[in-house]
């Protein structure tokens, strides 16, 4: 690859886009850096560190171990790429990691294992759900419990999390997700499947009971957001152990116990998610 | 599409209104920020930076219907989401009269980009089941944090650019126009290095009329139809995509297949559709979005206006 | 004339002489026996080298019959004294015959033709070059007693004879004489064209040796004009004689130069008609009106100074005593045929020198225009149609406008390489266009000379028909050529495009007067092309026709150029107007009658098992042909992303339809039909009590599994 950019910068989704044909996403062709870095424009904020974690996380995790990365890289990233929710919600700095910043990276943890391996478009220039680094922060931001990363760790231990519960809408009220991933540590729910069927149970028993109401949340403190998203520069993000997030508020723990309660008991009763229990 | 549901709910709605706008604790004037008809309120005319902003809710349920019915210990939820920076924060209101709720929500400027939903839903007791959801709102309101969203949500974004000059659109230098897509938005672009484009498009001689028309309603064509031919390699089972994907063939799919309901006629194409004629059928729809055959038809009536005479 | 003139003008009392003798028929050598002086006395006082003395003057007076005074104050004998007829030339001995003025038939006549010719004479006929040429066209219908009174001045009686005569013949000359003969008979009325112009020359010169009056009344296709004139080859002449019925035209002169001492009233008449016969006498043609001239046999008549009578009696009375012409043609029509009332007659003129000579007219200010004309049209002495001043802005306003910029230095010029353009309506653009004149065949060899013409474009109006034409004119400021450009960019606005080119860029250069020659060469006889004619290829060295093709390209592609629009900078344009419409992606309302079923209402509840027990009822569209087949979905809402779907542990119908597997069978001639449902729990995703369920019905293709 060419030369590490010094800062980071955003680039417009369609621009992006045009760079992706078939012989990028297979890593035949490589990406024109050049223009890319002429058509971004340009941010105020040092690319190196940021780098540096993609980096360490093909250092420290075999190939054939990628997946694990993503719990070990979100929460680095959220402490490293210190970004306020509007910020983040710019795709244009997500292409811009993907396609200037770390390609490499996208190729590494993306690149599928069949016949002709090729990129998934959408990890490139996608929703954040779906794009490489956008899924990572995102699933740091939203499953923090203020400063506390672990519930990150383990939402992203499973991918079927991040592949399915990312996405749902349900999953904002913040109760709603730690009381998710509650089920998965003490075990309630283990597989794939069985998350999935979780999930599904969440979203529609959310039409006729309001989570919101059931287990109120507390407001995030923005202002202490605002001061730990602008002490970036002197922040120093440990690569070994669980960073530690902005100091924002926890989430009243009375209410993930309200929930997680009443999800195991959607998931239990849930008679879908007794076949597949069997299925399993 | 009928809805039923599992305990008694209300047949009525709810209304929620706005009672001001306080931003950084000063209230902001109403009839230029807030748009009862509309149900918007709009935040990109102020003018200076701001921190936060808080709207007063009041939210009232139809009170003869709520009393009389098995619903206990009535509550109204008031939500605030913004889906491009997940944020979904919800708040009680409190106990404003009969039926009747007020209180404050809170938005902060570096939780959101564009357009924050105001909503909520009524919550009660019903059958010794808390927190069941009884109403929703009908109407809820809308806060524009931008005048001109960058990519509108309601529009196709349409660009001139000269195609020569800019490297994605190199190759496509000897055409016209050309369409992209992501996942945000789709793009049409107008070449602006082709001659007499854009004279002819933005042109406003009233004789050139039916000529522009029905150019711009064959580029329209040619987009609607790539359009949704991109919109359903995105659909999955029966799920409407989301975005821009899903509004285009909200719009398209009533064409495509007239004889089926939309919710029908996305699960003919997510199924991978039987339907031989699926492209003339999309062709069609994509003539009909373009309003071809009324710009043709005036083209054609005005050169019949102009042969006869030979000077 | 002054009173003394008779002491300081011998060379006019000699001409005065002379015609009084002319006029008596008495020879110098007769005067000379009258007055006993010798025969070279005589000669003296006429050719006037001497003067005679006081007694003789008054002698002379006696002899010759004349008042007291009148030599001093030079009378001309009154007219009625018969000198003054028709003079018909004989057929020529050889036998040859003119059937018909051969110049007349030239080229195409009409009126506007007429109007033109005689005005672009006028002009180039400039006598004080700082004033304007002021031409009048005056058009008279008389009858009655008018009409009787002007065929007396004219001595008609004596004409109509010999017309009646060249009128027998078969040629198309002698059906027009016929026809005018005819016409006035049968309507009683006489048409007159009067064509005045001030400050011109007049017919100067001697009655038969080279000069104006010579070329005029005498000669066939004497141009008389040197050089760069715009009169072509003498033909003009020959179209004011073709606006008449009768080929009749009375002319009178006020001279810019005295000739035989005297000015104003110099009158002559001449009829051009073709062989006839008459009285066993044959006649080549024209005859002329004037006062005989024994000195050239019995065909010459020659000019005489009319009085004021006489010339308001032919309706020839001038205005002012500024020099000029005025042409009176009798028995005025349009040869084109096309006008025929005075109104459209006068018309006709107005637009014909509207449309020809707006370029003379324009003026700026503190200059005048070279050319003034107005029309005017009256019937027995009553105006039909008051005079009107031609205005070169109303007939011509966006390329009166263009020159009238150019005149005064208000035009917009290309500055270095940048292009030019229109921005407002008023906006007169000026660019140079480079015509390289080549050398003449008899010069030495040597480079073309580089003339720069000048080119306006200026915008119209969305109703000017003519619009977007280049019109072409040189020193003369007549419009040579008029071309519609072609390939005109989209978008580009209106406009109208007037070259000058040769003297008409006003400057006072060599390559300018060259190119003048040059295009004057390459003009035909009508003038109206500037094109590789046999002049211009036997001038010029070779070459010459692709250096006019070029210079022509050039200015059309000037013209394109500066009518293009600017493409704006790109970006921040929003997108088209008419595109707007068409890119709307909020939902459209769904029709409230659609063309397939829907659910209409679900009523129900859950039973012991936690099953939904439904009654669903369905709408159905308008009548058709077949059955619906109608698969019902039972689905749970979530709070986003993809819905559930449930299976149905059975179906019963209950109305208008029949249950084949999972799939409903439905009458198509009724409009609803409805169906009894219990859910399957084994395929809910959650409890039926925690989800709000949801029933529709879609379209199955194949008859149920």
């Amino acid at each position: 690859m060419s030369d590490v950019p010094s800062k980071l910068g955003l680039l417009p989704d369609e621009v992006a886009g045009s760079f992706l044909n078939a012989g990028v996403l297979q890593n035949a062709e490589p990406l024109p850096q050049n223009e890319i870095e002429r058509a971004s424009t340009l941010i105020d904020r040092d690319a190196e560190p940021v780098r540096e974690l993609f980096d360490e996380a093909m250092g420290r995790f075999l190939s054939d171990e990628r997946t694990a990365a993503d719990a070990w890289l979100a929460p680095v990233l959220h402490a490293t790429l210190r970004l306020t929710r509007r910020e983040a919600a710019d795709s244009g700095l997500w292409n811009y990691l993907a396609l200037r910043l770390a390609p490499d990276y996208v190729y590494w943890r993306h690149l599928s294992r069949e016949a002709a391996p090729t990129v998934a478009r959408n990890r490139f220039v996608g929703p954040f759900h779906t794009q490489a680094f956008a899924r990572l922060w995102w699933a740091a931001e939203l499953f923090r419990d203020g400063p506390d990363y672990g519930p990150v760790k383990v939402a992203c231990g499973n991918q079927d999390v991040l592949n399915t519960v990312l996405r749902l809408e349900v999953i904002r009220h913040r109760p709603t997700a730690q009381a998710i991933i509650r089920l998965l540590e003490t075990g309630v729910v283990r597989t794939g499947r069985e998350v999935n069927a979780l999930a599904q149970a969440v979203n529609t028993a959310g039409t006729t009971l309001s989570y919101e109401a059931l287990a109120p949340d507390e407001p995030r403190d923005t202002d202490a957001y605002r001061d730990w998203v602008e002490a970036a520069d002197e922040a120093v993000v440990p690569f070994d152990r669980l960073p530690r997030g902005p100091e924002d508020g926890r989430i009243p723990k009375g209410s993930v116990d309200t929930l997680a309660k009443l999800f195991e008991r959607l998931f239990v009763d849930s008679p879908a998610a007794d076949a597949t229990s069997e299925e399993s | 599409m009928r809805r039923i549901a599992p305990y008694p709910v209300l047949a009525d709605e709810v209304t929620l209104t706005v009672h001001e706008v306080r931003l950084d604790d000063v209230p902001l004037p109403y009839e230029s920020t807030v748009s009862e008809r509309d149900r918007r309120i709009a935040l990109h005319l102020v003018g200076k930076d701001w921190s936060t902003v808080r709207l007063v809710l009041r939210a009232a349920a139809p009170r003869h219907e709520l009393e009389a019915g098995p619903w206990k210990k009535a509550a109204f939820v008031a939500t605030a989401s913004e889906r491009r920076t997940n944020v979904h924060t919800a708040v009680k209101l409190d106990w404003g009269g009969p039926a009747e709720w007020v209180g404050e929500v809170e938005l902060h400027r570096d939780d959101h980009v564009d357009r924050v939903l105001i909503s909520g839903h009524l919550v009660a007791t019903v059958d010794d089941v808390e927190g069941r959801v009884i109403a929703d709102v009908a109407r809820p309101w809308t806060v524009d944090l931008q005048a001109n969203s960058p990519t509108p949500r309601d529009e196709i974004a349409v660009r001139w650019a000269d195609f020569a000059k800019v490297p994605q659109l190199k190759r496509h230098e000897e055409s016209p126009w050309t369409v992209s897509v992501t996942d945000e938005a789709p793009i049409l672009y107008l070449n602006s290095g082709f001659e007499g484009l854009r004279a002819v498009l933005t042109g406003t001689k009233a004789s050139d009329r039916p000529a522009r028309e029905l150019l711009a309603s064959q580029i329209a064509v040619s987009l609607w139809t790539t359009l949704f031919n991109e919109a359903i390699r995105h659909v999955e089972g029966t799920d409407w995509p989301d975005g821009w994907r899903g509004m285009a063939l909200r719009r398209m799919l009533p064409d495509v297949f007239p004889e089926r309901s939309p919710d029908d006629a996305l699960r003919e194409v997510g199924r991978g559709t039987t339907a031989p004629d699926l492209p003339t059928r999309v062709l069609h729809a994509a003539i009909k979005q373009a309003k071809a055959p009324r710009s043709l038809a005036n083209f054609i009536r005005s050169l019949q206006k102009t042969g006869s005479e030979d000077r | 004339m002054t009173q003394d003139g008779i002491t300081q003008d011998p060379e006019a009392f000699g001409a005065w002489l002379a015609r009084q003798l002319r006029r008596k028929g008495m020879s110098q050598s007769e005067l000379a026996a009258k007055l006993d002086v010798t025969r070279a006395a005589v000669s003296a006082w006429i050719t006037g080298r001497a003067m005679p003395r006081i007694e003789k003057i008054q002698a002379i007076e006696e002899v010759l019959g004349l008042a007291a005074g009148a030599s001093v104050t030079r009378d001309e004998a009154p007219e009625s004294s018969g000198f003054i007829r028709w003079q018909y030339r004989p057929a020529h001995i050889d036998g040859g015959r003119e059937l018909g003025n051969a110049a007349a038939f030239a080229f195409d006549s009409s009126l506007a033709v007429t109007a033109r010719e005689a005005a672009q004479n006028s002009l180039d006929e400039r006598f004080h070059p700082d004033r304007s040429v002021r031409v009048r066209f005056t058009l008279h219908e008389i009858s009655g007693e008018r009409l009787r009174r002007f065929q007396e001045a004219i001595l008609w009686d004596d004409l109509v004879p010999h017309i009646k005569a060249a009128g027998d013949t078969s040629q198309k000359v002698g059906r027009v004489l016929a026809n005018g003969l005819r016409e006035l008979g049968e309507n009683g009325t006489l048409l007159l064209l009067r064509i005045d112009d001030y400050n011109a020359h007049g017919l100067t010169g001697p009655e038969y040796d080279d000069g104006r009056f010579a070329a005029v009344v005498r000669r066939q296709l004497d141009s008389h004009k040197k050089g760069t004139a715009g009169g072509s080859f003498g033909l003009g002449k020959a179209t004011v004689w073709g606006a008449s019925q009768f080929g009749l035209v009375i002319m009178n002169s006020t001279l810019s130069e005295p000739f035989e001492g005297r000015r104003e009233r110099r009158v002559i008449g001449r009829i051009d008609l073709p062989w006839h016969k008459l009285d066993g006498e044959e006649y080549a043609g024209p005859a002329w009106l004037g006062e005989p001239d024994p000195t050239r046999g019995e065909a010459a008549a020659r000019s005489w100074w009319a009085t004021e009578r006489t010339v308001q009696e032919l309706y020839l009375a001038r205005e002012s005593s500024d020099p000029g012409t005025s042409f009176l043609i009798v028995g005025a029509y349009d040869p084109a045929g096309e006008a025929t009332t005075l109104e459209k007659l006068h018309a006709t003129l107005v637009q014909a020198l509207a449309t020809n000579f707006w370029a003379s007219m324009v003026s700026t200010e503190g200059t005048a225009p070279p050319l003034e004309a107005s029309v005017v049209a009256l019937r027995n002495g009553d105006v039909v149609v008051p005079e009107e001043r031609v205005n070169p802005h109303r007939y011509e306003p966006a390329r009166s406008r263009a020159l009238r910029a150019f005149l005064e230095g208000k035009t917009i010029k290309r500055e270095g390489d940048a292009d030019v353009r229109i921005t407002n309506a008023d906006d007169v653009v000026e660019v140079a266009v480079t015509l390289r004149v080549p050398r003449r065949k008899t010069e030495a060899k040597g480079d073309p000379i580089e003339h720069r013409a000048v080119l306006l474009v200026t915008p119209t109006t969305d109703s000017d028909e003519r619009a977007n034409h280049v019109v072409g004119m040189r020193g003369t400021r007549m419009t040579v050529l008029d071309r519609t450009v072609s390939r005109l960019p989209f978008g580009a606005v209106p406009f109208q495009a007037v070259l000058l080119a040769g003297t008409a860029t006003g400057r006072d250069l060599d390559e300018d007067a060259r190119a003048e020659e040059f295009l004057r060469a390459a003009e035909p006889p009508e003038h109206n092309a500037w094109k590789a004619t046999e002049d211009l290829t036997t001038t010029y060295a070779r070459g010459a026709a692709t250096r006019l093709r070029d210079f022509l390209g050039e200015v059309y592609a000037e013209v394109r150029r500066v009518v293009t629009p600017s493409e704006r900078a790109a970006s921040d344009d929003g997108p088209p107007a008419v595109l707007r419409e068409l890119m709307g992606l909020h939902p459209t309302p769904p029709p409230r009658r659609p063309g397939y079923p829907t659910v209409r209402s679900v009523t129900g509840e859950l039973n012991d098992e936690g099953a939904w027990r439904l009654r669903v009822e369905i709408r159905l569209p308008e009548e058709r042909r077949d059955p619906w087949f109608l698969r019902p979905i039972l689905r749970f809402a979530t709070r986003s992303g993809p819905k559930p779907e449930a299976r149905w542990a059975k179906l019963v119908a209950e109305s208008h339809c029949e249950v084949s597997g999972d799939v409903l069978i439905c009458d198509p001639n009724e409009r609803v039909a409805v169906f009894a449902g219990v859910s399957d729990v084994s395929s809910h995703p959650v409890p039926a009590h925690m989800a709000m369920a949801e029933v529709d019905v879609v379209q199955a293709k194949d008859g149920g599994r």
